[in-house]
Order: C-alpha cells, then structure tokens, then sequence
C-alpha cells in the first residue's frame, strides 16, 4: 500500500494524514522563505529549525498514520535532540561574528570573496 | 558476556581507539596544561596508530553488521583507513601550524579526532538515523574547528558561511529523510530502495507518490551536495577554504569530502541500484547526476584560473575534483550491466590519488605558510630559490592533481576517463578532458610562480616557532613518494580498491 497516494485521496481511511502533511509543508516552505529572505543570522538559524521540525511532524504523522514500527519517532527525537546541539554550537559562532564584525548581519560579513 | 556483543565491539575497535584517545587527550591537557605540545602530539598519534593498526587487523573480506546500524564491509575499511590516516597526518600539521594560539592548540586535537569518529561511522551506515547522527557528529564539530583561529576575523567569517550552508543542507536532507520514511515505513537504506523501486514499477501508484520520490532524492541530494562542495551547494567552500586555519582546510578537503563521497556512494548503490531498481528512475538519477559533473568541474577549473589566494585556488580545484569523483557515480547509474561495479571502482581509486596529492599540497602550503607567511599566488615568486624541497614536493602533487604521468593522479584519471567511455558517457569525457586542460593551466601557474618568477635570490624566513619538525616533514616526503611510487606500482592500490567494492 501506498502511504502518500491513499493521502491524496479525498475520505480515505486515513484521511487526515493529509491535513498534517499540508502543515509540515506550509512549516518547510515559511522555514525555506525564512532563510533565503532573512540577511539576520538568528533569523536565517530559525528558518532551519523550522524545516527540522516540519521534518519532525512528518516522521510523527507517518508512524502514527502508516501503522510503523517506532523508528520515526525515535528519529524526531534525535532531530530534537541534533536541533539543540546545533543551536548551542551555532550561538557560540554568532557570539564570535558579533565581537568580530560588530553585526550579526551576513551582508556585513564578506572579508572573504573573490 | 554475549559473544555477539564482543564480536560487535571488537568490529568497532578503531571507533572505539578514537574514543579513548579523544578522552584521554582531553584530561592530559587538564592536567598538564598548554606547555606540553609534543606530550599530546605524542599520545593522539598513537591512538590514531592503534586505531589504524586494529582496523588492518580486522578482516575486511567479512561484512560485520554491527548493533543492527553499521556495515563495517571491506568498503567501509577502505574510507575509514584514508580517514583515519588522513587524521593523524592532520593532526601532526595542527601541532605546528604558526597560526593558531598555544591555549588552543590542544583542544584542537580532540575536536579532529571527533570529526574523524564522525566520519568513520558515516562511511559504514546504511541507516537513516545514523547517518545524520554521525554527519551532525562530524559537521558540528567542523563548524568550530573553522572558527580555531581565535585572532582571525576570516576564521570567524568562514565558520559563519559554514555553519549557514551547513544547517541548511541538514535540514534539507532530514525532510528528505522524513519524505523516504513515509513511503517506505523504514529507516534503513535498501528498505527505502526497494519502496522506491516498488513505487516508480506501480502504475496506480499515483503523481503525487512519484513526485514526493523525485521531491526527497532532491533534498537529500543537496544534503550531501553540500558534504563534497557539488555545484550548486559549493558556495561555502571557497570562503571557508580560505579563511579556515590550513590543517582545517586540510581537513576539509581531504578528510570531510571523502567522508561525504563514501556515503553518498553507499547512498546511490543501496537506495537507487537496488535488485528491483527500475531501468527509468535510475536513468533519471543517472542523468542528474551526470550533468551535476559536468557543471562542477567546469565550475571549478574556471573560476580557480581567476584566483590569487593560493588556498581559495586550491578550494575551486577541489569543487572540481568533486566534478570528477561525481562522473564515476554517474557511471554508476548509466544503467550499463557492469556500470555500478566500474563507476565505483573508479570513485575509490579516484579518491585515493585525490587524497594523497590534496594531503600533500596542503601540507606544503602550510609549510610555506609557517616559513614564510605566503599565502598569495604574489608571494610564492621566486619561493623555490628559498625553499627548494617544499616547493618541489608542492609540484609533485600539483602535477598529480592535475593528472599527469608519472604520478598516481594520471592513473586515476585515466580509470575514471576509462570507465565513462565503457558506460557510453563520451559527452562527459570529453568535458572531463577539456577540464583537464584548465586544470593544467592554473597547477603550472602556481609552479610557475615558484620557480620561474620574481628574483632568484633567498627570501628572508620568519623567525621562531612554526618550523616543521622533521616528522611532518617525513609524512610530505612520504606522500610524494607513494603519489609517485603508485602511478608503477598501481596493482596493489587497485587491488585494494578492488577487494573494498561494495
């Protein structure tokens, strides 16, 4: 059985896998708008936290709807996990660009270019 | 204790020599503090002695699965040994390396040998979750190793540019993940490969089911992009190159993109060359990656002719290099009976030359770096009347990254050349070919510089610490010889190769 093509399916049984998988889309395209507009590096950061869990929401969604065994909720829990890694190692960089250039701006940071 | 266990553990034991030697540098610079250099140097080498000398030991013919996440195969042995090795050369040009401060060079120590265990356990995964665990593993920590130079701006900016394009890509990739999790309903990689192979053979299967395949190949495929500095994800590379301190450079050029394509050669082979794979879909990867080539390393080879600072030229030549080790993998999926065997073979000895000349070249520029504060294609003038032996050491592995006899850079070359024309791609040899020969241009620049240009008097050294001790001196000599000694005696690597096929 095919999981996505019985949720595109209108009054399928599970129906409102669908409705999930809409919400983790439109959570990955505000993530993808969010870091190719933003210039702000904590703004571009948070662009990516959103796509992680709009990935998150989708391994939670298709355990729960697809009858899975546990490896997608376990996989949300080690993105959780990964998430906070990244973000305490991403503000230490920041802390340092802010002492460096003044700015946590990315247009102010171009020292390096052809 | 269970046999199996010790079994496991015992496939395990270079990871496990890595971990131990991460803990035991970390406490001895506690306790002994930033004044004994050669006392850490001395321990993390031979961790990353027992390390390498365990994982020989094991034998490679047999195919380990370990806790039911790692494949520690022969092909697994092959990555895992260039990285391992790659690491300890690695950490022998961190211990002398003139820009980074005395307070910091001991954590730098640990920090490489994580990303080593990171990417040691990235190249024997076949399971979704490991594979970024252990990516994560070995990419966070190249975040800070970027940034090591604590009195350098571009050391910051550069990890900055990384940490972006870095936190980006993984994320990409995990939605990639979430997407082949759905169909599939399993993390582990051939699982994924026959869900998608059943799912293009089914024609009530739908569009959107089609389209959420070709959506997550896509975005996983940008994940790795990013790892090996593709084209269109390569835009960290040149600046992180450049404004890393030289052993990360090193690092990343060598030791992380290896990582990168032994994964993504794992990736290709078990989700898209499945036994059920459809002749179709793996034409279309086949093609996608095929063009991916050819734009890299065109990429690459233009822009690096353009370049002034030596390490940025050496970045785009390794965004080229990534052109070249991506035709074997559009090898691999050209759909010919013997493509998947060929290709792959030719990305395995094509990564090995890659990474005896790029660990070299490396190497000497850090050495002419310490000796001399050259960086600039500007400063190398008339450098090889003042350094004679690390200039022409610098031109050996130039001439085997440009792919020139008698060096092991032709062998490789040809092999890849070789299997394209086997394949039918004889539109991407011959890109490759013309590459070749604006690759030629920019090495002999750079040669040119040294030996040809400026006044041929002594240029004046920097006093003080930073001169390479003998033994990474030793490791340059080393590896120019082998770069040579293997374009004759290329039977053993290529027996190697051989013996590590997936």
């Amino acid at each position: 059985m095919n999981l996505l093509a019985v949720a595109a399916e209108p009054g399928a049984v599970s129906g409102s896998l669908s409705s999930y998988l809409i919400v983790s889309a439109i959570l990955f395209l505000l993530g993808l708008a969010t870091i190719l507009t933003r210039r702000n590096v904590l703004y571009v950061l948070m662009g990516t936290e959103l796509i992680l869990n709009a990935a998150n929401l989708n391994f939670v969604a298709f355990t729960r709807f697809g009858g899975y065994e546990l490896d997608g909720q376990m996989m949300a829990l080690v993105v959780v996990m990964l998430a906070a890694a990244e973000a305490a190692v991403a503000l230490a960089i920041v802390l340092r660009i802010f002492h460096d250039f003044g700015s946590i701006d990315m247009t102010r940071t171009d020292s390096l270019r052809d | 204790m269970d046999a199996e266990i010790v079994n496991d553990l015992h496939a395990l034991a270079p990871e496990l020599w890595l971990v131990a030697t991460i803990v035991v540098t970390v406490v001895a610079d506690l306790v002994f503090g930033a004044s004994r250099r050669a006392l850490l140097g001395t321990l993390a080498l031979a961790g990353v002695g027992m390390a390498l000398w365990t994982l020989l030991g094991v034998d490679s013919g047999a195919d380990a699965r370990t806790f039911g996440m790692l494949s520690l195969d022969g092909y697994a042995g092959f990555f895992r040994t260039l990285i391992i090795a790659g690491t300890g050369v690695i950490i022998l040009h961190g211990l002398v390396f003139r820009g980074m401060e005395e307070s910091s060079r001991n954590e730098f120590v640990p920090m490489l040998l994580g990303t080593a265990l990171g990417g040691c356990l990235l190249v024997s995964t076949d399971n979704l979750v490991m594979l970024l665990l252990s990516m994560e593993l070995l990419s966070l920590n190249s975040y800070l190793l970027a940034a090591w130079q604590r009195k350098e701006r571009r050391s910051s900016e550069a990890a900055l540019k990384y940490l972006v394009y870095g936190a980006m890509a993984s994320a990409l990739m995990v939605f990639g993940f979430s997407l082949f999790y759905g169909l599939s309903g399993s993390l582990s990689m051939p699982e994924v490969g026959r869900a998608i192979a059943a799912t293009w053979a089914d024609p009530t299967a739908g569009y959107a089911s089609q389209l959420a395949v070709v959506v997550a190949s896509l975005l996983v495929l940008a994940g790795f992009g990013f790892k090996i500095a593709a084209f269109p994800f390569h835009f960290w590379a040149p600046d992180v190159y450049e404004g890393s301190p030289t052993p990360v450079t090193t690092f990343l050029a060598v030791s992380s993109k290896a990582a990168g394509f032994g994964v993504l050669v794992r990736f290709v082979d078990s989700v898209y060359l499945c036994e059920t794979a459809n002749a179709d879909w793996v034409a279309r990867i086949g093609w996608i990656l095929a063009v991916l080539s050819a734009i890299t390393m065109t990429f690459g080879n233009v822009v690096a002719v353009l370049q002034r600072n030596v390490k940025r030229l050496l970045a785009y030549s390794s965004i080229a290099h990534a052109g070249y080790l991506l035709m074997g993998l559009a090898v691999m999926t050209s759909g010919t009976p013997d493509g998947a065997r060929q290709g792959m073979d030719a990305v395995m000895f094509y990564m090995a030359t890659y990474y005896l000349a790029t660990l070299g070249a490396f190497g000497c520029v850090m050495a002419l770096a310490n000796r001399f504060g050259a960086e600039d294609l500007s400063d190398y003038e008339g450098l090889a009347w003042s350094a004679p032996w690390t200039s022409s050491l610098l031109v050996v592995f130039l001439i085997s990254l440009t792919g020139l006899p008698p060096t092991v850079g032709f062998v490789g070359k040809f092999w890849l050349f070789d299997a394209s024309l086997k394949a039918g791609l004889y539109w991407l040899a011959i890109v490759a070919a013309l590459n070749a020969v604006v690759a030629l241009f920019y090495y002999l620049k750079l040669a040119r510089a040294l030996f040809l240009r400026g006044e041929t008097t002594h240029v004046e050294g920097l006093k003080g610490r930073g001169v390479m001790p003998w033994l990474a001196q030793a490791t340059l000599v080393l590896l120019a010889f082998a770069a040579v000694w293997y374009c004759f005696a290329f039977d053993g690597l290529a027996e190697w190769v051989e013996r590590s096929l997936l």
